[in-house]
């Protein structure tokens, strides 16, 4: 069932696929590039973030005050705060279709579940990054985002106090809140480049950047839209009045949005839930190996016996899994006897493709589903036939 | 190419259609539908589809060696350029055709006998047709079959000129 | 790519690049013209910046499309080769 309805949704990405490669060369598919488009926004997040940093002043009575000034003094404050904000929102949308795109078409099979957990955990991060941002600007929106989440975090048994306390900086709202929020803020900002670091360490050559004309476009129509839609704060936070309604960003938001409904600990519940389901895809409902046929040929086995140290394989290997040792003993064939290196393969890094078997010219790597000789006993099969 | 109606079609003046091996990555275009048990494309029979698990997999003296067995032409089919699911099968692959076909073209072997072709999940129609157009392609190469032997022996006078079997070439 | 379509693209890199000429003149318009602290204005100018930038994507696309820019090194296409190899049909 489950298998299905993924089938399903493969057919329908790869036809919406079809239709914008109609209008862009296929290398400017912006689809093919979803992770980079997060790193673009991410960056320019970061940017944005320091020039506001500059001027954001973590206290009860300054804070909403000093973005006041930032927005409406400060020479094209206005907007970079408006760029801050809708990046940050492109960030998750990016991020987003990055997580549906490679959900879709199978792109988390074998060791590519080390860029999966990782990513969801840039995902989960950079949404609590997003909302306590919402809280820094302490207007009446923001006070009310920092409320609710003090009450979905005391309604977690056990730790919630404790929990709550760390976000609010001590019990309750003090002059301590702001600056612990700033911290929470600026602090898995920065986490999230390790996090990234672990994204990118099983892949070479990691798509980091989107082609030229997407960096412009993006950049172009955040910039456009912090112009069109400014971004303004609401009135400064009063603790004790609580707005009839607050405008709601679906992207961060939503959680807060359900709590007016559901009891808290509901809420929790869904969100964790949600994310439990997010971190095991790449491990439930896996087709078995005769399902897959041909993708799934066994882990590529390098003929030591062959093997003369070349390195074409670890320079071809996408996901860094090949690594290339002192070779402790030296080869059966002429070439291989003086070889210096000697080809490993890491199993755990493996994802079965056998580009290297194709990148080998000394027959020294074979996949154990699919041998050379098979290949080419059917090739010449269906030509004598 | 000449145009004359036998060109038209798959089967050239020599009888047969070219021989056509397929080394097509099992992402790519879905290829379930288009060939029976065998891999025998039922489009162009005279074409066999063998899946690999990515297009980057497939080692050059492999295709050599199907054009040697006698095969007309090999193809391999890759997703398309940004797609791969290995992230970069495509591109290696299309490198290490463009530098087989060098070294057949150095040794007089044409290189249009060999292809590398990109395609998706969807691009059934595109991919079908573009083996259509690589089997054109191989039929202007395929040498047209001199008769085996002469059905009788030849009559010693020779004053009518042998008739002209050759379709333009 | 047929002529047609060629042409098509020529227009829209003219049309699009006097579009951004525009925003960049709306741009020393406000400049010169608004008042000491620019302050003013500040919508139209970010939106023309912001627009100047999309524009520039655009254009590039375009450029991509009439086959006067390469893709980048690793990612030519089958009908974009020829630049390091030879031609293959």
């Amino acid at each position: 069932m489950y298998r299905r309805v993924l089938t399903a949704l493969l057919r329908a990405t790869l036809r919406l696929d079809v239709a914008i490669n109609r209008v862009y060369p296929t290398d400017l598919n912006p689809l093919y590039y979803t992770g980079g488009l997060a790193n673009l926004f991410l960056f320019v997040l970061v940017l944005s973030g320091i020039f506001i940093f500059f001027y954001y002043v973590p206290s009860l009575a300054g804070a909403h005050e000093s973005i006041r000034y930032l927005t409406e003094q400060v020479p094209y404050g206005g907007l970079i705060r408006g760029i801050h904000r809708y990046a940050a929102d492109g960030f998750i949308i990016a991020a987003l279709l990055h997580l549906f795109r490679n959900w879709f078409t199978d792109r988390y099979l074998f060791s590519r579940d080390s860029p999966w957990i990782s990513g969801m955990f840039l995902l989960f991060f950079g949404g609590f990054v997003g909302v306590t941002g919402y809280i820094l600007v302490w207007d009446v929106r923001g006070l009310t985002v920092l409320a609710i989440f003090n009450d979905l975090l005391k309604a977690i048994p056990l730790a919630g106090q404790f929990l709550a306390d760390l976000l609010t900086g001590g019990q309750g709202l003090s002059e301590g809140t702001l600056p612990r929020i700033l911290l929470l803020h600026v602090g898995p900002a920065s986490m999230l480049y390790v996090l990234l670091g672990w994204h990118y360490v099983r892949l070479r050559h990691p798509k980091v950047w989107p082609p030229a004309t997407w960096v412009l476009v993006c950049v172009g129509l955040v910039t456009l839209a912090s112009a069109v839609l400014p971004a303004v704060s609401s009135t400064p936070a009063e603790p004790g009045v609580s707005p009839a309604a607050i405008p709601l960003d679906v992207f961060f938001l939503l959680p807060f949005w359900l709590a007016g409904y559901l009891p808290a600990l509901a809420v929790v519940v869904l969100v964790a839930a949600l994310f439990a389901i997010g971190y095991v895809i790449p491990y439930v409902a896996r087709e078995t190996p005769q399902e897959m046929g041909p993708r799934d040929p066994g882990v590529a086995q390098v003929i030591d016996g062959n093997c003369t140290g070349c390195e074409l394989c670890y320079y071809d290997c996408p996901y860094n899994a090949i690594v290339m040792v002192a070779s402790p003993y030296q080869g059966l064939s002429r070439a291989a006897q003086s070889r210096k290196l000697l080809a490993v393969v890491l199993d755990s890094r493996c994802v079965e493709c056998g580009i290297c078997i194709g990148a080998c010219p000394f027959e020294a790597l074979e996949l154990p589903g699919m041998l050379e000789s098979e290949i080419t006993q059917r090739a010449a099969a269906a030509v004598q036939a | 190419m000449s145009t004359t109606p036998q060109m038209q079609t798959a089967t050239p003046a020599s009888g047969r259609a070219p021989k056509v091996v397929g080394l097509v990555c099992d992402w790519a275009v879905g290829t379930t539908e288009l060939a029976d048990a065998a891999g025998r494309l039922r489009a162009h029979p005279s074409v066999t589809i063998i899946r690999v698990p990515c297009s980057g997999f497939i080692r050059p003296s492999w295709l050599e060696d199907t054009l040697k067995a006698g095969a007309d032409g090999v193809f391999v089919v890759g997703c398309p350029y940004g797609d791969c699911l290995n992230r970069e099968g495509n591109y290696l692959m299309r490198e290490r055709v463009d530098q087989l076909q060098r070294r057949l073209a150095r040794r007089k072997i044409p290189a249009e006998r060999l292809a590398m072709l990109a395609y998706g999940l969807h691009d059934v129609d595109a991919f079908l047709a573009e083996v259509a157009a690589f089997l054109k392609r191989l039929e202007a190469l395929v040498p047209p079959a001199a008769p085996a032997r002469p059905a009788a022996p030849r009559p010693a006078q020779t004053a009518s000129q042998p008739v002209q079997t050759e379709e333009g070439a | 790519m047929n002529g047609g379509n060629n042409s098509q693209y020529t227009i829209g890199i003219f049309a699009l690049s006097l579009l951004g000429v525009t925003c960049a003149g709306l741009i020393l318009f406000g400049e010169r013209f608004g008042s000491t602290e620019h302050r003013d204005l500040w919508q139209l100018g970010g939106a023309a910046l912001g627009a100047i930038l999309v524009i520039y994507g655009l254009i590039l696309l375009l450029l991509r499309k009439l086959g006067m820019v390469e893709p980048r090194r690793a990612e030519a296409e089958d009908d974009l080769r020829g630049r390091w190899t030879k031609p293959v049909p």
